[in-house]
């Protein structure tokens, strides 16, 4: 298994974030200077290609922007120019989807070579499709604008490449902010606040959208720069190491059938997947906890033992992340008991069962703890 | 900001109140004798002191921030003669100024003038005032927040935009609302690239402030979708103006979708009035909203992709390869 990204790894690409946000400030004519203040980025770095930066240093990074920056809406600004900005396998990708649920699954598998910041969930209900956000690399101090940032990302992208606006509806887990008008403007008016977790949910008919661009990529793929481009990454590990996502998607299938008629988006899922694989990190320290608890609820000695480092360590690292072992399990149950809720053949007592619980009551008091409502009340949020 | 001759006038100010603060003190020294330590009132020294340096700290503000000017000069030279009496008021706690009859006389006197100097610069100033609240009328109807104002169009923001529309509804007087948002502005951005879509928008708020009658208001909501505020409209008005607006747009190469709306005036529960005229207003802007994400929906599939904007396939492919 691949290490986990901690507060301190060099681990996100400066080229994703930071190099925007500094052509952004000069642009704006606001002091360049003081945002690098303190983050040990200088802005000579910027400008190399594979420049990494911690979870740290883009903390801190942050809280100098949004401290300069005169109004709210720094990230929806980063989110316009986000595709714009930039290049590699994803972004090679995403134009070659065919339609809106390919591109959102693209994103959902691959979003550490854009998004290093998020953990993404995927459930598929009866009528939509839901994503969860969660943030991963201890950015949960910045939750609202990391939230802002890459759902404003999204829907420029599907702006972009379907040629319409994005229609879905979308809850956040904090209250209604102060700069609700750029919600408005951005995210459409199906918007709910203080809801438990960050939902993104689009009907499955709108995800059957054909992309502008799908005709054209054809052509594009089909000329040889693509295979050149992804040997040129291919020289790390093998595919059969193990692949820590939830889910294993119609990609990874597909790609074993190389003359299946979806070849040229496989060779885009193909680059992006070897670009992945070419990667240091893979997952963030909290986001990968959180896949093991959405396996089996562990305590923190066993997560500890399976990370092979001692339990003062691990509880040091998620320290450092502002974080307790304990709010990632309460964080992972709260999700689990969302799907559960669902699935109609449910109730309180196997829920309970399912994630470790003694009894059905104990369950609701939890579940009340961690969103102030009762089981019933989120009965098929995802559904 | 950085004129040569406001950093001229700067310069001035501060070498001159540095020459004075040393030039004086040199100057008692060598003329009288200093009081001993136990003679010295130190509270008095302390207040004095404060007073001389908040003095200073007014002028800096004054110098730094005002336009130059007849205005100005008043203010600056009322200040500063305010703060000269100050200091040469805090000098006689030190220096047994009494053997000396010119400095005795004349330590009475800038202060008085100082004032009078700054209050006839105050009264000016209030003049001028009026005329610059009339000059940004449509753009914040004499209600003045600096830190709600959009720093790349210095319109008002949104918020600022719901404070005039709580105010307007409680007054129970008709008006109509408009929204105007501009049309494939991404792809504007992308092929024109950022600074050239951020000074279409300054130059739109520009454009809009000035197409506006008097009494209306205009605010940049987010992004690039204004809102105006329309006061005393009735229907046709209404309808004109957008109308209007849509074809102005032309002017700057782009298209943009107009809506618009004219709530019927309500007569407000005086107790509720406050927290109703907020529910109201957020109801009339997310019916705005809503009214616009249909608007652009409905043109979406009239036509996909707009003439004006050929460009993009072709540049994004090329970006792509």
């Amino acid at each position: 298994m691949r290490a986990l990204a901690t507060w301190q790894d060099k681990c996100i690409d400066s080229q994703l974030l930071v190099a925007s946000l500094v052509g952004l400030f000069k642009q704006r004519e606001l002091d360049g200077d003081k945002l690098l203040r303190g983050t040990g980025i200088f802005a000579a770095d910027i400008r190399k290609p594979d420049h990494l930066i911690s979870p740290k240093q883009l903390a801190r990074l942050l809280d100098n922007a949004l401290a300069q920056w005169p109004s709210g809406d720094l990230s929806f600004l980063l989110g316009q120019l986000w595709l714009p900005s930039q290049s590699g396998a994803l972004t090679a990708g995403l134009f070659c989807a065919r339609d809106l649920k390919e591109l959102t699954h693209f994103w959902h598998k691959y979003h550490w070579l854009t998004q290093p910041w998020l953990q993404t969930w995927r459930w598929q209900g009866e009528q939509e499709w839901h994503f969860l956000l969660s943030l991963d690399l201890g950015m949960q101090r910045h939750k609202q604008f990391f939230i802002e940032l890459s759902l404003s990302s999204l829907t420029a992208c599907c702006k972009q490449l379907l040629g319409q606006a994005w229609r879905g509806s979308i809850c956040f887990p904090y209250s209604a902010p102060d700069n609700l008008a750029h919600y408005y403007k951005y995210f459409g008016m199906d918007l709910r606040f203080d809801a438990p977790l960050c939902r993104i949910s689009m009907a499955k008919t709108l995800l059957r959208q054909p992309s502008l661009f799908a005709s054209q990529s054809l052509v594009y793929s089909q000329s040889d720069n693509v295979d050149t481009h992804c040997a040129g990454d291919a020289r790390l590990p093998s595919p059969s190491q193990t692949f820590t996502h939830l889910e294993a998607t119609s990609f990874d299938q597909d790609i074993q059938h190389p003359r299946s008629p979806l070849r040229p988006q496989l060779n885009m899922a193909k680059g992006a997947r070897q670009a992945l694989l070419a990667q240091e990190f893979r997952l963030g320290l909290a986001a990968g906890i959180r896949l093991k608890l959405m396996r089996r609820t562990l305590s923190l000695p066993e997560m500890a033992q399976l990370l092979e480092m001692s339990p003062a360590t691990l509880k040091r690292r998620l320290g450092e992340m502002g974080l307790t072992y304990g709010q990632l399990v309460d964080e992972s149950r709260l999700i689990r008991a969302l799907y559960y809720l669902a699935e109609p053949e449910q109730d309180a007592q196997s829920i309970a069962t399912s994630l470790s619980f003694s009894d059905a009551s104990n369950f609701r008091r939890s579940f009340k703890r961690w969103t102030g409502q009762l089981p019933g009340y989120f009965r098929y949020w995802l559904a | 900001m950085d004129t040569p001759a406001k950093s001229l006038r700067l310069a001035c100010v501060y070498g001159l109140s540095l020459v004075i603060l040393f030039i004086v003190p040199l100057f008692l020294w060598q003329s009288t004798t200093a009081k001993t330590i136990a003679e010295v009132d130190w509270l008095d020294v302390a207040t004095e002191g404060a007073l001389f340096a908040l003095g200073m700290c007014w002028l800096m503000v004054i110098v730094s921030v005002r336009p130059s000017g007849r205005v100005t000069n008043l203010l600056i030279a009322g200040l500063s003669s305010y703060c000269l009496g100050c200091y040469l008021d805090l000098l006689d706690e030190i220096f047994i100024v009494k053997t000396l009859p010119v400095y005795n006389g004349f330590e009475k006197m800038p202060t008085p003038v100082g004032l009078l100097l700054l209050t006839c610069g105050l009264w000016l100033w209030r003049d001028e005032q009026t005329v610059v609240n009339r000059q940004l009328q449509t753009r914040e109807q004499f209600h003045r927040e600096h830190q709600l104002t959009d720093s790349l169009t210095l319109l008002n923001d949104a918020k600022a935009f719901e404070h005039h529309l709580v105010k307007q509804l409680s007054q129970n007087q008709a008006f109509g609302l408009i929204m105007l948002d501009v049309d494939y502005f991404h792809q504007y951005n992308k092929i024109q690239g950022v600074e050239e879509g951020d000074r279409l928008l300054s130059q739109l708020a520009l454009w809009l402030s000035s197409a506006l009658r008097n009494q209306d208001l205009v605010c940049r909501y987010a992004g690039d979708r204004f809102v105006i505020l329309l006061r005393g409209a009735i229907p046709p008005l209404v309808s004109v103006m957008a109308e209007q607006l849509q074809q102005g747009v032309k002017d700057f190469g782009c298209h943009a979708s107009v809506v618009w709306t004219l709530p019927s005036p309500k007569v407000l529960d005086r107790q509720a009035n406050k927290f109703s005229a907020k529910n109201e207003a957020a109801a009339l802007l997310q019916l705005l909203n809503q009214k616009m994400s249909q608007q652009k929906e409905n043109r979406r599939s009239a036509a996909t992709v707009p003439t004006t904007f050929n460009g993009l396939n072709q540049s994004t492919l090329s970006e792509l390869n």
